[in-house]
């Protein structure tokens, strides 16, 4: 294949052995396909993925098994080379060479698309102290006359990245730091942009490759805040009845229904949870945020621990309870005249205050009695008795599903296709639902009441309202955790 | 109300396209994420132009998934049923007209049939029944189902269920289902086309009787109604055409000869020579008959029909789609699609070393042996320090120089080789560095050895300090597959 033809970029991602080029290829096309390892030799031919827009291939990564013996195989190219001129064709030669043979069979292999016209991606592990050695593979990169980048893929230890820039800087024409253990998309779209620097051609394809994942992003946003604003309703919404032969059967019957709630609660959770690592290509059948932990403990979305750092803040949520209290009194107030001077708003503020505190410690819905109730559409049930548990009743705790799947969605976004597991949670900082606006926590909350109130049937309006809102917020929650993230790759 | 295929295609969204969305929607609930990606978007490429509303969207993507299905879709079938029921509703309400409209007319020839009958029939009870139904149709907009309440609409949807089976009914009379806001303007239009073919059975019939019979017409009624009264009430109903048709407007004279007990008197009772001209004056009434029910009993009901259908349209057109799950299918359809393709990775995750035999630590050496050492791809090492080590730990003296191999230069190492084919049997410690995993050029240097120099010679491998366990196995994996009972496994 002559170089002239080759309009779709190619990279060939080479370096030794057990470097960690297969991971970051996973990370960087979000393929979980990708075989990842720690044992050597687990990439033994080159493997071609093809990342397409709608069917068209707008660029392909090669996975290459690593250099295994590059000393010797410089020693024979040198042994051949006249000029500088030369050093292309001498590699040509060396791969032709040995052709048939069980020599040099992983350097054969990785220079041969190298050969085609594949731009050169050299990783090497930055956790690692730089050996002289390496030099070896960077001269046999630097004769194929390709244009090359390097990524130092490191995951923690700065030790040694100094060192292996300045060793890289000499062979290579841009040096990038890459973790492909913590790849966001940001990070995917600077590396794909450092791509298009190494040939001019290949701009055009490579840029097209941003725009569409920029809208792949955008859509993923999207997708996340539908999941997440259908967990609410349906969370919202759930209730459960049970009839009761009799009143006797009221102790007994009431917690297991009560329990039975709150597990739903739960299963709602944990499948809008699942369904949004899918929306990033992950799976996590099986996965739940309570595994192996008891009830009530640390992880559980009933847990005191959950609702102390999840929801609404104690300030955040009495100061919605006092300011909707005292707006409603203060209404009355105005409708007077004022004439009762100010009294409607200072009642509502305290009622809201008592709301607000109220609020603070109820985690658990309870079941209550429906025989009796008028507004019932049950029909009359031929037992005695008939309980129901829910809507969940509390102002918290669409907060606190709100606030986990926003964390939750952190992790997604941050889970690299070349780790096994789901990352953990951030450990510390703000609560995540401090960067809402009490506005917009005023509009939540009229729409999750609406929702409750609502539950039989919920009013479309109510749902879309909510889809919006909360895409907004996904939106907004995304735009400084990139900044910040902003870590890599960088350019030396 | 269905359409043609080729009106989906264009973007027209009917009934059968509402109903065949509702209920792909939830048969997509199951389908993994990826799949609808991929499908979606490949619909998305096909099209010809790109449609402009989201409905035309929708429309779209719903023509393109039934050309896939072959059989007729739920959606059609529904379509098909309601179509049916308003041809069932038609014919049997107009029989219905005609019955009716033969029992208020039936004239024998012995009494004139009561004007009143006739307007409180065709008229009175007509304008309370549209009140009704409007009122009842009105009132579906805050209680959806109300019009279920209707026996008509009870027993259609009852064939419907039957039609298209109690599974895909109840999707699409789930709650939250958009089929459910178009519903109500669907059923209202069939019960106002009852009403219009009622009236149509009725005008014809009376047509007929008024052609082909000779009708009488008088008036009467317990009540005390004079003549003029009766003149006001006609002339107000007559208010609509009184202008222009003048001859359709029962005159005094007509009204207060036709009152029943003068009538009688002066065409039962009468003379036989006289009956003639009375008649002739009974007939009078017909022309205002025949414009009450063609204003107050077809014209409603016909601007019925057609507010309804135009309500229907409408609603189709107007569909919110903002649900997150309808809003997730645009979002699918307007996305590019990212994805990669690869061929089969041969490469293997298997760990190295199962089924051998456990590598053997390294045994001390004795007093009197010497042992070469080499470096490994240029581990660092601190000389006097791990001679100093070697001779407390394996009882053995350090031959010097201390060796390359693996490393830059590759002289270097082929004259280690021949140093290690003049010593023979003297052991080599081979110093590695854990983090560099072992490769073909560690194995093909170990064979070279063995070649060499004699095969029983030890060969003692010494991991650097640092790495981490999984590095340790790596190795320790990697030379138990060499299955070479020469080689051990240390610490450096």
């Amino acid at each position: 294949m002559s170089k002239a033809s080759i309009e779709v970029p190619r990279f060939a991602v080479v370096g030794r052995v057990n470097k960690g080029k297969s991971s970051v290829i996973a990370s960087f096309i979000e393929n979980d396909a990708v075989k990842i390892s720690p044992w050597p030799g687990t990439t033994t031919e080159c493997v071609r993925y093809d990342v397409e827009v709608d069917e068209r291939v707008l660029f392909s990564v090669i996975d290459t098994p690593g250099f295994e013996d590059a000393p010797r195989a410089l020693h024979w190219i040198k042994q051949r080379e006249a000029t500088a001129a030369d050093r292309a064709q001498r590699v040509r030669e060396f791969v032709d060479a040995f052709e048939g043979t069980d020599e040099f069979v992983e350097e054969r292999r990785l220079l041969r698309p190298i050969l085609e016209g594949a731009a050169i991606l050299y990783v090497v592990n930055g956790d690692e102290p730089y050996r002289k050695n390496y030099e070896t593979e960077m001269e046999i990169l630097r004769y194929t006359g390709e244009p090359a980048m390097a990524l130092i893929n490191r995951s923690g230890s700065e030790a040694y990245i100094e060192s292996w820039q300045r060793a890289l800087n000499q062979y290579f024409k841009l040096v990038m730091l890459f973790d492909a253990h913590a790849v966001t998309w940001d990070k995917r779209r600077r590396l794909l942009e450092a791509f298009a620097t190494l040939h001019p051609s290949w701009e055009g394809p490579i840029r097209e490759a941003v725009v569409a994942l920029r809208a792949q992003e955008a859509r993923r946003h999207y997708q996340v805040a539908n999941i997440i604003a259908d967990m609410l309703v349906d969370a919202l919404t759930l209730h459960l009845t049970a009839g009761l032969p009799d009143e006797r059967a009221l102790p007994h019957e009431k917690p297991r229904l009560e329990r039975q709630f709150h597990d739903e609660l739960r299963s709602i959770e944990r499948r809008a949870h699942q369904k949004i690592a899918t929306v990033y290509l992950h799976r996590l059948d099986g996965w739940s945020p309570e595994a192996d932990i008891e009830l009530e403990s640390r992880d559980d979305l009933f847990a005191k621990e959950t609702w102390d750092v999840m929801g609404l803040s104690p300030r955040a949520l009495l100061t919605l309870t006092v300011v909707t209290g005292a707006a409603a009194g203060g209404a009355i107030d105005a409708a007077v005249g004022f004439a009762s001077a100010l009294t409607g708003t200072l009642i509502g503020g305290l009622s809201g205050l008592g709301v607000g505190v109220y609020e603070l410690t109820r985690r658990y819905a309870r079941a209550s009695q429906i025989a009796e109730q008028a507004k019932s559409m049950m029909k009359p049930s031929e037992h005695g008795y008939r309980i129901r548990v829910g809507p969940h009743p509390s102002l918290n705790f669409p907060f606190v599903l709100l606030a986990r799947a926003l964390s939750h969605f952190d992790r997604v976004r941050a889970w690299a296709h070349a780790r096994q597991e789901l990352p953990p949670p951030t450990a510390t900082g703000p609560k995540i639902l401090d960067q809402v606006d009490v506005d917009t926590r005023k509009r939540f909350t009229k729409t999750f009441s609406t929702i409750r109130k609502k539950y039989r049937d919920v009013p479309r309006e109510a749902r879309s309202e909510l889809r919006e809102t909360v895409h907004r917020i996904v939106v907004e929650h995304t735009q400084p955790r990139e900044r910040d993230v902003g870590e890599g790759p960088h350019a030396t | 109300m269905t359409i043609s295929e080729r009106d989906a295609e264009q973007g027209r969204f009917g009934l059968a396209e509402l109903i065949d969305f509702e209920l792909q929607l939830a048969s997509d609930r199951a389908r993994p994420y990826q799949e609808l990606l991929e499908r979606d978007r490949q619909i998305a490429l096909r099209w010809r132009a790109q449609p402009k509303t989201p409905q035309q969207m929708v429309a779209h993507w719903v023509a393109a998934l039934r050309r896939d299905e072959g059989a007729p879709t739920a959606g059609e079938k529904v379509a098909r049923a309601h179509g049916l029921a308003n041809l069932l509703v038609f014919l049997s309400f107009a029989l219905i007209g005609v019955g009716v409209a033969l029992a208020v007319l039936q004239f024998t020839g012995d009494h004139p049939i009561n004007v009143l009958v006739v307007l409180g029939v065709f008229v009175v009870l007509q304008l309370i029944n549209l009140l009704v139904t409007v009122a009842a149709f009105l009132w579906s907009r805050f209680s959806p189902g109300f019009l279920q309440q209707f026996p008509i609409v009870a027993v259609l949807r009852r064939l419907i269920a039957r039609l298209v089976g109690p599974d895909h009914a109840g999707r699409f009379w789930a709650r939250r289902s958009l089929y459910g806001g178009v519903e109500r303007w669907i059923w209202f239009r069939t019960m106002q086309l009852g009403a219009l073919a009622f009236n149509i059975g009725a005008i014809v019939t009376f047509m007929a009787a008024v052609s082909f019979t000779d009708l009488a017409f008088a008036w009467s009624t317990t009540l005390r109604v004079e003549a003029q009264s009766l003149e006001r009430f006609c002339a107000a109903l007559a208010l609509p055409w009184r202008g222009w048709l003048p001859e359709a407007v029962p005159s005094l004279e007509l009204i207060d000869a036709t009152q029943y007990f003068r009538f009688d008197a002066a065409y039962v009772r009468a003379p036989p020579g006289m009956r003639v001209r009375d008649a002739a004056v009974a007939g009078g009434w017909w022309p205002f008959l025949l414009m009450c029910l063609l204003v107050y009993g077809l014209l409603p009901r016909l601007l019925l029909v057609m507010w309804a259908s135009w309500g229907a349209m409408r609603s189709l057109r107007r569909l919110p789609l903002d649900t997150p799950e309808e809003a997730e299918v645009i979002a699918r359809l307007t996305t590019p699609w990212v994805h990669n393709v690869h061929g089969e990775d041969p490469g293997s995750v298997a760990p190295l070393g199962r089924g051998r035999a456990p590598l053997p630590q390294p045994a001390p050496l004795g007093n009197d042996q010497e042992a070469i050492v080499v470096r490994w791809r240029d581990a660092e090492i601190d000389p006097d320090r791990f001679v100093e080590r070697v001779r407390q730990r394996l009882g053995a003296a350090v031959e010097a120089p201390i060796a390359d191999a693996g490393g830059r230069d590759h002289v270097e190492e082929q004259a280690l080789l021949a140093r290690l084919e003049a010593s023979q049997q003297q052991p080599m410690l081979v110093v590695v560095e854990p983090w560099n995993a072992p490769d073909r050029g560690f194995e093909r240097f170990v064979r070279y050895v063995r070649q060499r120099s004699h095969r029983q010679r030890k060969i003692y491998v010494l991991l650097t300090e640092g790495g981490d366990a999984q590095q340790h196995a790596v190795w320790a994996g990697y030379l138990a597959e060499l299955a070479d009972p020469y080689i051990a496994m240390g610490e450096a």
